[in-house]
Order: C-alpha cells, then sequence, then structure tokens
C-alpha cells in the first residue's frame, strides 16, 4: 500500500513535469541548449487575416512535425508582401513593394531570432538567388519597363555591393519585357531563366524555354539558350526556375499551364529539362515530359531532394487562369519525380490541395515540407517521404501559409 | 486665383447696388425676447399667428420676421421654462416694427427655472437620434478648419496623412470614409470635388454640425451606414460681413470672406463666401535616409518636408427671393473651386516624391426651394439640385529620384514615374448631377410625415498620356436614389417623441474591365427601416434609443478606384448594418453652473463591410465579409457664469471580425474576433477655457484656452498575431494645443493665436505617416452685421 502511493506520487510528480516542459514547448523560447549546435526552423509565415489582409511574420519553431504553429502573439512582423532567401546562417525578409527593405536575421545564441541589419533598395524585388554563404543576388523589376537592377548583396555586411542595371536579354525590335524566374550563380556563370511580358496581351511566347547566360561577376551576356520541346520557364512571383541536384546539375521547370498564369496557352507539354555541370546548354538527351508522367498535369514546383529524387507539386486542371495558386481551388497534388528515371508517382497520404504564391519547400534527410491546404482542414506542414512517396501532416499552421521554409543554427554566422 | 479676386469684387458691388432695387408691398416684424430680469433669451419660438410665420430668436434674443403683409396680427412667444406670452401687433408696408417681449418664468409647470434658452444647437442635440451638435459660432476665431473642429468630439477621428489639405478619412464609431456620409445644408456632397472636404472649408462659413451617430434622419436622403454629418452655414436672417485671415507655420495662409446682404422687406438675398488655403506643409519628420550607395540605414535623420505645397480657392454665390408669395426661399447659386496639391510620399514614407502632383477644378450650378405651407397648412416642401462638373488631373511624369534631403538622380529608364512604377499624366472629368427634395407634412400638433427623395447620377471618364487607367476610356456610370418616409408622433405632452422610418436604396453601375473592352453593368436595391424615440424624463433629462437596419451602395472612387492610387474593384457589393443607439443626454443650471452630460451605448453589426486596404503601394477598396462594433462614449461640459469652462470626453469603440470561415473553408479563422486593424479604438479630448469680459477695451473680450486631445496605441495589422514587441502600430498620441483670442469693439475686431502640438509630440497617423509638430497660427478677423 505505502509503495503505491509512493509510485502514485512519482506519477503525478512525473505528469506535472512533462505538462511543465510541455507548455514550454510550445512557447516562442527554444529548449535550453548549449550554442553552436542547436538548429531551429525558421519560417517566413503568410497569415492569411481576412478578406486578403495578410501579414508576414518571420519566426523560429522547434519542429515541423507535430504540434501547431500559431502567430498568436509570436512571430516578427513584416511590413507587407515579402519574399524570403537563406544565405549562410541568415535568414533575408525582402519587401516586395509596401517597403523597399531588406531585413537579415539570425538565431542568438539561445535560439531566439533577432534583426541583424537591413538596407533599403528603390523598386520592387522579383527575383533572387544565393552566390555563396556570403553573397547573393536580388533583382528589381516592373511590369512598366524593360529595365531592371541586378543587385550583389553583401550578406555579412547586409549591404549593397554592386548594382548593375540589365534587361536581361533585349535583341533589337524585340519589344517584350523580359521577367526573371530566378538568378542561379554555377561555375563563374549567371543563368536567368525568364519568359515574355507584354503590357497588353500579358505573357506570351509560352512555347520555348529560354534562359540567358552571365559570365559572373563580369556580368557579360554570353548567350540566350533556348529550347522549344516545353513551354518557359518559371512563373510569376516565383525565382525557382531552376533546380540543382546533388551533383551540380540543373533542372528546370516549364508549367505550360493556364492555371499557373500563363494565359497564352503553351502548345508544348509541361516539363524538365537539363543543363548539366559544367555545360551551359540544355542537354539535348533530356526531356522529362512530366505531363505526360503525371496523366495531364502541369508542373509548378520542384524541390530536389536526392539521389535523383523530386517532389513536385502538380496542377491537375489547366482550364482556369490562375486557378494553380488560388488558395480556394483544390487542384493541387504532390508527387516525387525520378529525375533519372523519368518517371512520376503520387504521393499517397496527401489530399488535393489548394495553391499558394511562390510555393517554398524544405527538403531535410530525403523528406520535404510544404504547405498543404485544403478547405476542409485547413493548412498544415506536411512531411513527404521521398523514398517511398508517402506524405504524412506535421504541424498545424493556424491560418497561414509558410511562404519560406529555412534552417539555422543558434549563434549566428 | 485673380479670377477670384475679380469675382468677389462683383459680388461686393452687387451687393453695395441692392437697395431701393424692387418696391415694397410688405412689412416686417423685429425685436428682442428678453426674461423679466432683462436677459437676452435665444431659442424662443415667436409666432405670428395668421400670417403663418415664425422666427426663433437668436443668441442675443433678437428675431425678425420679413414678407409680413400690412395689418394686424396676433404675435406668440413660446420658451420652455416660461410662461407663454401674446401680444397684438401691426406691420405697415415698407417698415419694420420694433417691440421687445419680457417673458415671466414659469413656476408651475417645471420644478426648476431653466436659466437658458434652447439654440438650435441644444434643438438638434435633443432629437430621438444619436446626435451630436456643434455650435461652430463659438469658433469663429479659431483657425482650425472643420476637420480639426469636429476631431475634438465623440465618436468622431479625423485620420490626416500630413498637413493642410493632405488626404483625410473621415471615422465615426469606427466606420469609415464613404460609410459617413456629408451633407452641406442637407444637400449630399458626393463629388464635391476634393476643394470643398472639411480640411478646406474655414470654421467662419459654418453655424453649426449636426452629427447623427447611426441612425440617419429621412430627410437626408442617405445611404449613409455609420452616420452622416450635416454642415449647417450661417442660417440668420441679417446681412454681415465676415472676414479672416490666418497665418503661420509653414507658410501657412488661409483667407475667409464670407457675407450675406439680406433685404428682408424687399426680399432679396445674396450669399458670398470666398476662401483661399496655402501651405508648404513643410514641417519636420523623422526618416531614414539610406546610404546612396550600400542602402544601409544609420538611424533617423529630420528632415523637412520639401514637396508638400497644398492650395486651394473656392468662390460659393448665391442670390435669390425670400418671404415670397411662391417661395420661402428660393436661390441659384454657383460654386467654383479649385486645388493643386503636391505628392511628398506614397503611402508610407520611405518612398519620397518631388515632383508628382494633382490638380481639381469644380464648378458647380445649384438651386435651391423652400416653401412651407404649401397649398395647404402644415405640407412644407423643399428641393435643391446641383450639377457638379470635376476634373482631376493626375501627374506623376518625371524620372527623378529623390531622397529626403531634395536631392534626386535623373533615372535613364523612360517608363519610370515616382509614385506607381510607370509613368502617368492622368486627368478624368466627373460629371455628378444631385437632386433632392423634401416633403414635409404637420398633421396636427403632435404628428408629422416626412418623405425624401434623393438622386445622384455620376459619370466619370479619363485619358492618360501614357496609356495606362484605360478603363476609363469609356464613361463609367453609377446611378443612385434613395427613397425615405417618415412618421413622427409626439405623445404625453411632447414628452415622448417618436420616428418610424423606411428607406429604399437603388443603384445601378456601368463601369468596364481593365482595358475597357467589356462593359459590366451591376444592379443593387435594398430595403432598410428603424425607428428612433425619445423621452423627456425631466426637463433636464432625457434617453433616448434608436435602432435601424440599413444598406449602403459602394461609391464611385470604391468602384472604379481613381486611377492611380486606388485600383477599382467592380464586384464590391453593398454594405449592410444594423445599428442599435442608446444614449441619455442631461442638461442643467444649478446656479451659475452649467452642467451637461451626454453619455451613450452603440452596437453595429456590418455584412459586406467595405474598407480600404493596403495593396502593395496602392490601395483597393474591397468587402470584408462581417464585423461588429460594441461602443460607448461619454461627453461631460461646465460652464460657470459663462467665465470659466471645462469639458472632456472618452470614445471606446470595438470593432471587431466576426468573419468565423475564410474563402469557403471550415477551419475557424485565427483573426475571427479580432479586433480590425488599423483603426483607433480609445480615443478622447479634454478642453478648458477661461474668458474675460471688459478686458482691456471697455468691451474687449480675453479669451484663453486650451485643449488635448489623446488617441490610445493601436496596432497596424491584426492584434493578435506576432509578438507585441515586433508589432507595427500607432503608439499612444497625446497632443496639447492653446489659444488665446481677444475680441474688441463688439467683436468687431478679433485677434487670436493658436499653438497646435505644444509639446511637438511626435504624431503618427494611417501608416506611419508623421503629421507636424509644434505650430504657430494667427488669425485676424473683422465682423460686422446689421
Amino acid at each position: 500500500m505505502y509503495k503505491n502511493l509512493f509510485n502514485i506520487r512519482w506519477v503525478v510528480l512525473l505528469a506535472s513535469v512533462a505538462l511543465i516542459s510541455g507548455c514550454k514547448n510550445d512557447s516562442d523560447s527554444p529548449d535550453p541548449e548549449g550554442p553552436g549546435e542547436k538548429s531551429r526552423y525558421v519560417l517566413a509565415i503568410r497569415s492569411y487575416g481576412s478578406t486578403n489582409q495578410s501579414t508576414d511574420y518571420i519566426v523560429a519553431v522547434d519542429t515541423l512535425s507535430q504540434g501547431t504553429i500559431s502567430l498568436k502573439g509570436k512571430g516578427i512582423e513584416q511590413i507587407g508582401y515579402r519574399t524570403s532567401i537563406q544565405v549562410g546562417n541568415r535568414v533575408f525578409s525582402v519587401g516586395f513593394s509596401t517597403d523597399q527593405t531588406c531585413l537579415g536575421y539570425e538565431l542568438d545564441n539561445s535560439g531566439n531570432l533577432f534583426e541583424k541589419g537591413k538596407f533599403t533598395f528603390e523598386g520592387q524585388i522579383f527575383s533572387g538567388g544565393v552566390i555563396n554563404k556570403d553573397s547573393f543576388l536580388l533583382m528589381e523589376a516592373i511590369h512598366a519597363s524593360p529595365n531592371k537592377t541586378l543587385y550583389v548583396i553583401d550578406a555579412n555586411d547586409i549591404s549593397i555591393r554592386r548594382k548593375i542595371p540589365t534587361t536581361i536579354y533585349q535583341s533589337a525590335g524585340d519589344s517584350y519585357n523580359k521577367w526573371p524566374a530566378g538568378l542561379f550563380v554555377r561555375d563563374e556563370k549567371l543563368f536567368i531563366p525568364y519568359f515574355h511580358y507584354d503590357s497588353n496581351a500579358g505573357y506570351v511566347n509560352t512555347d520555348t524555354a529560354l534562359v540567358a547566360v552571365y559570365s559572373y561577376p563580369s556580368m557579360q551576356l554570353d548567350k540566350v539558350i533556348k529550347d522549344p520541346r516545353t513551354s518557359n520557364i518559371g512563373m510569376y512571383a516565383d525565382f525557382n526556375g531552376l533546380v540543382q541536384a546533388d551533383n551540380g546539375d540543373y533542372y528546370s521547370v516549364s508549367t505550360a499551364s493556364i492555371a499557373c498564369g500563363f494565359v497564352n496557352k503553351s502548345t508544348k507539354p509541361s516539363g524538365i529539362l537539363r543543363i548539366k555541370k559544367g555545360e551551359t546548354d540544355f542537354d539535348p538527351d533530356y526531356f522529362f515530359n512530366v505531363e505526360q508522367a503525371t496523366g495531364g498535369g502541369k508542373l509548378s514546383k520542384l524541390v530536389y531532394v536526392g539521389n535523383g529524387l523530386a517532389v513536385a507539386r502538380i496542377v491537375t486542371s489547366d482550364a482556369v487562369a490562375w486557378a494553380g495558386i488560388s488558395i480556394s481551388q483544390m487542384l493541387n497534388k504532390m508527387y516525387v519525380l525520378d529525375l533519372n528515371n523519368r518517371t512520376a508517382k503520387e504521393v499517397a497520404g496527401v489530399p488535393l490541395h489548394g495553391g499558394q504564391y511562390s510555393t517554398s519547400a524544405l527538403a531535410e534527410n530525403g523528406k520535404v515540407y510544404i504547405t498543404i491546404y485544403t478547405l476542409n482542414d485547413g493548412a498544415s506542414v506536411y512531411e513527404i517521404d521521398a523514398a517511398t512517396a508517402t506524405g504524412k501532416k506535421g504541424a498545424i499552421l493556424e491560418s497561414a501559409e509558410v511562404s519560406g521554409f529555412f534552417k539555422l543554427t543558434a549563434g549566428g554566422s | 486665383m485673380s479670377k477670384l479676386y475679380r469675382w468677389l469684387i462683383l459680388v461686393i458691388a452687387i451687393a453695395c447696388c441692392m437697395p431701393g432695387f424692387t418696391q415694397s408691398v410688405t412689412g416686417s416684424l423685429s425685436g428682442h425676447v428678453l426674461s423679466a430680469d432683462g436677459e437676452a433669451l435665444p431659442g424662443a419660438v415667436v409666432t405670428l399667428a395668421g400670417a403663418d410665420k415664425n422666427a426663433v430668436s437668436e443668441e442675443k434674443g433678437t428675431f425678425t420676421i420679413p414678407g409680413v403683409r400690412p395689418g394686424s396680427y396676433e404675435l406668440r412667444v413660446t420658451m420652455l421654462g416660461y410662461k407663454p406670452l401674446s401680444k397684438s401687433v401691426s406691420v405697415t408696408a415698407g417698415r419694420t416694427t420694433e417691440l421687445e417681449v419680457r417673458l415671466e418664468p414659469d413656476q408651475v409647470s417645471l420644478k426648476e427655472v431653466v436659466v437658458a434658452g434652447k439654440n438650435q444647437v441644444q434643438q438638434a442635440r435633443e432629437q430621438a437620434f444619436n446626435v451630436a451638435a456643434i455650435d461652430v459660432k463659438k469658433l469663429y476665431n479659431s483657425s482650425s478648419d472643420m476637420n480639426q473642429i469636429l476631431n475634438r468630439s465623440t465618436g468622431i477621428r479625423i485620420r490626416e496623412d500630413g498637413g493642410l489639405g493632405s488626404n483625410f478619412t473621415f471615422s465615426l464609431n469606427g466606420f469609415s470614409g464613404k460609410q459617413v456620409k456629408f451633407f452641406l445644408d442637407g444637400v449630399p456632397m458626393d463629388n464635391f470635388g476634393s476643394s470643398l472636404t472639411l480640411n478646406n472649408i474655414p470654421a467662419n462659413l459654418v453655424e453649426r454640425v449636426e452629427i447623427y451617430k447611426g441612425v440617419v434622419p429621412v430627410t437626408l436622403g442617405s445611404d449613409a451606414l455609420g452616420g452622416a454629418v450635416n454642415i449647417i452655414t450661417n442660417q440668420t436672417n441679417r446681412s454681415y460681413l465676415d472676414a479672416s485671415y490666418t497665418f503661420g507655420s509653414f507658410n501657412t495662409h488661409r483667407a475667409a470672406l464670407t457675407g450675406r446682404y439680406h433685404d428682408i422687406e424687399r426680399g432679396f438675398l445674396v450669399n458670398g463666401n470666398l476662401f483661399h488655403n496655402y501651405s508648404d506643409n513643410s514641417y519636420k519628420v523623422d526618416v531614414e535616409i539610406p546610404d546612396p550607395n550600400t542602402g544601409k540605414v544609420n538611424g533617423l535623420t529630420k528632415v523637412r518636408r520639401f514637396h508638400d505645397a497644398y492650395r486651394s480657392s473656392t468662390l460659393m454665390l448665391e442670390a435669390g427671393v425670400t418671404g415670397k408669395k411662391f417661395a420661402d426661399r428660393l436661390m441659384i447659386g454657383l460654386t467654383v473651386s479649385g486645388n493643386r496639391k503636391e505628392v511628398q510620399t506614397a503611402s508610407i514614407m520611405n518612398i519620397v516624391v518631388g515632383q508628382a502632383h494633382s490638380t481639381d477644378k469644380t464648378l458647380m450650378p445649384s438651386l435651391k426651394y423652400l416653401k412651407e405651407n404649401l397649398f395647404i397648412k402644415g405640407l412644407s416642401l423643399s428641393a435643391q439640385a446641383s450639377y457638379n462638373e470635376g476634373r482631376v488631373t493626375t501627374i506623376d511624369t518625371s524620372s527623378r529620384k529623390y531622397d529626403w534631403s531634395g536631392n534626386y538622380v535623373v533615372r535613364t529608364d523612360p517608363n519610370l514615374g515616382e509614385i506607381s512604377g510607370g509613368k502617368t499624366h492622368f486627368t478624368y472629368s466627373d460629371k455628378t448631377a444631385i437632386g433632392v427634395a423634401n416633403l414635409g407634412y404637420e398633421a396636427g400638433e403632435n404628428s408629422s410625415f416626412s418623405f425624401n427623395y434623393t438622386q445622384i447620377n455620376f459619370r466619370r471618364q479619363g485619358t492618360d498620356l501614357y496609356d495606362k487607367n484605360a478603363t476609363f476610356k469609356q464613361p463609367n456610370i453609377l446611378d443612385k436614389k434613395v427613397m425615405g418616409a417618415s412618421y413622427k408622433i409626439n405623445l404625453l405632452d411632447s414628452r415622448w417623441s417618436t420616428s418610424v422610418f423606411a428607406k429604399y436604396f437603388i443603384l445601378n453601375t456601368y463601369t468596364y474591365n481593365w482595358d475597357a473592352s467589356v462593359k459590366i453593368a451591376a444592379h443593387n436595391s435594398k430595403p432598410g427601416y428603424g425607428i428612433a424615440t425619445t423621452y423627456h424624463v425631466s426637463p433636464s433629462a432625457q434617453l433616448k434609443a434608436s435602432f435601424e437596419n440599413t444598406y449602403r451602395m459602394p461609391e464611385s472612387t470604391e468602384i472604379v478606384g481613381d486611377g492611380i492610387s486606388i485600383i477599382r474593384n467592380p464586384g464590391l457589393l453593398p454594405e449592410e448594418s444594423t445599428n442599435v443607439n442608446l444614449g441619455i443626454l442631461f442638461n442643467h443650471a444649478y446656479g451659475k453652473h452649467l452642467v451637461m452630460l451626454e453619455a451613450g451605448g452603440t452596437y453595429r453589426n456590418i455584412h459586406n463591410l467595405i474598407r480600404q486596404q493596403l495593396a502593395g503601394l496602392v490601395t483597393q477598396y474591397i468587402n470584408q465579409q462581417s464585423a461588429a462594433s460594441t461602443g460607448f462614449e461619454t461627453d461631460l461640459k461646465y460652464n460657470y457664469n459663462n467665465f470659466i469652462n471645462v469639458g472632456a470626453n472618452l470614445t471606446y469603440q470595438n470593432l471587431i471580425n466576426t468573419t468565423k470561415y475564410e474563402k469557403g473553408a471550415s477551419v475557424v479563422s485565427d483573426v475571427y474576433k479580432d479586433r480590425i486593424p488599423n483603426t483607433p479604438y480609445l480615443y478622447g479630448n479634454f478642453d478648458a477655457g477661461i474668458h474675460f469680459k471688459n478686458a482691456g477695451f471697455k468691451d474687449g473680450n480675453l479669451t484663453i484656452n486650451f485643449w488635448t486631445s489623446f488617441v490610445e496605441r493601436y496596432f497596424l495589422y491584426w492584434p493578435s498575431l506576432g509578438s507585441s514587441s515586433t508589432k507595427l502600430d500607432i503608439p499612444r498620441q497625446v497632443v496639447h494645443n492653446a489659444g488665446i483670442t481677444y475680441a474688441f469693439s463688439d467683436n468687431r475686431y478679433n485677434l487670436s493665436l493658436e499653438c497646435r502640438n505644444l509639446a511637438d509630440a511626435k504624431v503618427y497617423d494611417n501608416f506611419r505617416l508623421q503629421k507636424p509638430g509644434r505650430a504657430l497660427y494667427l488669425k485676424l478677423r473683422y465682423f460686422i452685421k446689421s
């Protein structure tokens, strides 16, 4: 009897400890661990708000696999729409239009986010790309003008190092505005996939994949590579037109999709081309017809996982303009794409879901984390295992989507 | 401007030539109403039985009844708290019969003698509606404009972008923008142009302002949702001239000339108002100036605004006849106004503008008709019509890129403007026809009917030299009709008064898609109804309750945008609101101590709330699904013997988002029941004054005033989201102001000095736009009346 009481007391005590520590985990502060080794997920989150009044936040969390990620009383509030990019051990939050400021964040020794510095630029940033852990690129673009500015940013000093005026590519008599679909630096070459914008007709000439290749840092235009096997690369408000594999090869994303915003419908199938490591041309022997492999789906997002596997968001219906990125249209499925064998497999356990502007995802240890939104269930982070092509619901997102998934180590850069 | 001055000279010339203009066949009656011990009694009702004419005594107890046919009449004078008085008078053609009336206090019907009579401001306050009335006459020597005056009242917040002439939003109990309707002497001020707004109109033009919160009377034919503001210009029968000139900080100049010539005997009336506003708005702001090369920012720098000048001029002329058989008043008028406004920043202060500007010109002829006892006794008709042609040009064509120091670089890109990306030189013309008719019928002493019909037809068309804003290549048309009927009954010896009313709104819109290739027609019609009741518990205490279910049709700018900073939204739906208002009003004199207390509770439930949201560098009006507001407000005033006055008011309104599900989702929104962002919810005002009679000169009056406004901190984005230390907010704002006024020679000469924002507090509004710091204004005013 006495022994039992003793045990019960221990049980109660343990339960209380568990409860208290459970509460702690829910709070914004990280687990107390030594500096240096501690890593946390840093998320750029867009709260849905009400009737389009969304607000962006930067928040650090310990897990993506369980619990609830809430913005109630948490997260660093941002001005206006943002894009975000991780460079080295920092996350940069780039104002889109309301606020022409780029803020650099890192984790302190205890794993709390803080603003390390900021700089301002002049226009609307539509593209970005990492050069190395010390520097990155941003590109300003505007629909009213073909003229753009490429900024080279010092990620350590958090300041502009260089401003380069560019039109991406303008041949004589060409009146189209070239819209960037990402900035990719590899072996002293800058690759800029782009598409055509016309002030009256919108996004046009959708039947060719286009990449401008520059020597970097000299910024001499080497050439424009074109490929007629698929549509133009990339989509509006997204800068992931190319995806890099572990061996350094680039794979391109061509949506050929009205639902992804290309109202001038492409006659080409949605698919993937390759620019091999060390090359500056499309690999003529490689084309992955994703549309065929998924039974008519359109590729809207590609995340490289490893071992030739990638996870893709596929739009299942191409009937309505922009519907693929509309949150309230349940048109999207997730697939695992085998880039080497050019096969596709639908991910089990992920429902038909709504779309998102500039979808962000994180690949880590063979798994991909991505926001999945359904009308019935709201938004959650899903964990997709590429090897088994299965997805499972992870942390619940309270009326919000993740617009940037990152992982930082505590203690700064 | 020189054109306007020429006009002015013409007005004065006309005014001077008027005597001897027509042959008189009537006489008139004028006099004083005094208490038994000789104090002037304003607010007494003077009736000339047999002639169906009446008047209300004015500030100094004076009254005038013009246009009386010769003969003998019975004059009746009544006033609450005094015994009614009857007296026979005779009127001679071409003569003014002068008389003095003394009223005896009525000790029997009232337990206490009411010392002060009720002027029109008090009468307005005592309506069954939830109404606030501001006596602007007391503020004629203040250099404040109507915005600044209204901002001191309960329930009202004026959100301003900056200094003189800046964009502003009027907010009433949490409702703002177009949800609150404005009237000038009962005429809806729709599309009156940006020169005839509350921040342009000088106080001297206005006699009083009635602010209807929630329920709006049928006579103001309108689809207001949050309430209505009726600006009532000088109603005196007398001729007068009021000239004032203000100058002050930031090179601010404001001149106003208002006058009236009224030949009562001949029944001829001319009103003239001329006002001019100018300011450089060159006040200092605290900004971040980035390094031009690295973009790095080193803290805040104090700089002067350098491209924010505003200039506006308005001439309002009106002439007509009074006291005729066919009309008590028939006036034709013309309003000419124009302004030029420079733009200093985009919707946030980081984006500096140095050349973009806009101009606005408006020409508006009008007609007003008023006749009481039309055909039969008790039937009255008032009708107003106006046609308004406005022309607004927005010019953003500069290739310069400015910084806050005023330096600029010329951008090589020929396509870029300063504000919205591409260059724009956009002109649109608005044509608005407004017709208002009010028919009233007094069925006996205690019940009355009233009917209103209002129609507003609006048309906007415009072109852009840079081929943007193509949507206005075709005319965008909005046609709105409002019909209303109400019945009012007084019971229990007029202690209990109730109005029931119904309204019907129709809106037809014809707009175009972005490139004007597809015409979009929409039709909306909605009914509204309500009740307002009030009970006088005692002569000094009154209870009020009102309820209304109503709609507001989206307005021109909300649907079609302005082509530059506001994006169009043709799919906007009417807003629906249910509002409930409860209030008490207490007004009592304890000897020389006068106490007034108003307190009220408000409830608003809104569906399809139309709200302006920031969309990048520009804004757009959208339908918020639903929101609800509960509020409380109180106003306390104390006056000792017209020597010392102290007042304070406080408003609390909790406007919350009641949209439970977003976009068809079945998951409850995390901002459900959160407070609507970027809306002040707790604010108040304090004022105190001291008044010395016979100071300096024999009849010199010296007044010293102090007033403070307070707005509690509020958030720009959803309050519940984000960590509190990082939330973007407008911090708590406390602004003190002081003024000193000296008037002499029967208030003919007036001098006043005002200091706003005494403590030079940093004041912000909207998306953290900084407003002026300490500023000084001196106003000189000359006033004469017949």
